[in-house]
């Protein structure tokens, strides 16, 4: 359910005028919703980031995700 | 209909969740309309929504996992909030909590998106973010109490961009 309820505050906010973007974990939920914008991770539900101590890659996981809007 | 059975994320899920995520009436997250982005992200104020369940243990009320449908509620998260005083309390058991335990920055990204600030991507991150937890089941309380305040404090606070993290 965490895809919908980030997705139904997603929605309003790009409709008075903030970009959004958003992790996905599992397109396939993102894809049923028609979540706006989002960046796919290979990872396990519960792993938005991935690797809970490599601070690298979550790093590049924001980056990614941010980069979208470019 | 969302044909779980072949989500391989998926797969850990008891037959009766599989069957009520396929008949689940999912709504409609598509914007009628979406906002163009009119400065470079150097310039941008950044915030987080995370439905992660995370919540200031000693300041704020843990979500509350019995109430039917799911909380609605939600927690306002200082941008400079030690990640040690960020506790879970995300009701699901759909999910491993091991990681947003054991690093909640995994769920409310504030130290890797001052590494972005830092390097010049974006320009800064609010001074407050906003947590939610996901398992809202029946969303009506949610659309109709919880997204109007959020958007509104994002509105005032000028944010600029949103990132959303569910968990």
């Amino acid at each position: 359910m965490c895809p919908q309820t980030v997705g139904l505050v997603q929605k309003v906010c790009e409709e008075v005028g903030i970009s959004t973007t958003s992790i996905s974990i599992i397109d396939e939920i993102n894809q049923k919703i028609h979540a706006h914008r989002y960046y796919s991770v290979p990872y396990e539900l519960g792993f938005p980031l991935g690797n809970p101590k490599d601070f690298e890659n979550q790093i590049k996981i924001c980056r990614n995700t941010i980069q979208l809007l470019t | 209909m969302l044909d779980v059975n072949n989500i391989p994320k998926l797969s850990h899920l008891s037959l009766k969740n599989k069957l009520g995520l396929t008949v689940y009436p999912w709504k409609n997250c598509k914007p009628r309309f979406s906002a163009k982005l009119i400065k470079p992200l150097s310039e941008c104020n950044v915030a987080i929504v995370s439905s992660a369940g995370l919540y200031v243990k000693g300041e704020q009320e843990k979500f509350d996992y019995k109430i039917k449908g799911g909380d609605f509620s939600y927690r306002i998260i200082p941008n400079n909030i030690s990640m040690e005083l960020l506790y879970d309390s995300h009701r699901s058991q759909t999910f491993d909590h091991s990681g947003i335990r054991s690093n909640p920055s995994t769920g409310m990204p504030i130290p890797q998106l001052t590494e972005l600030v830092n390097s010049g991507l974006i320009g800064s991150l609010n001074h407050q973010h906003i947590s939610l937890m996901g398992a809202i089941t029946a969303p009506g309380r949610f659309i109709k109490q919880s997204i109007q305040p959020i958007v509104h404090i994002l509105i005032a606070d000028k944010v600029d961009v949103v990132l959303f993290v569910p968990i």
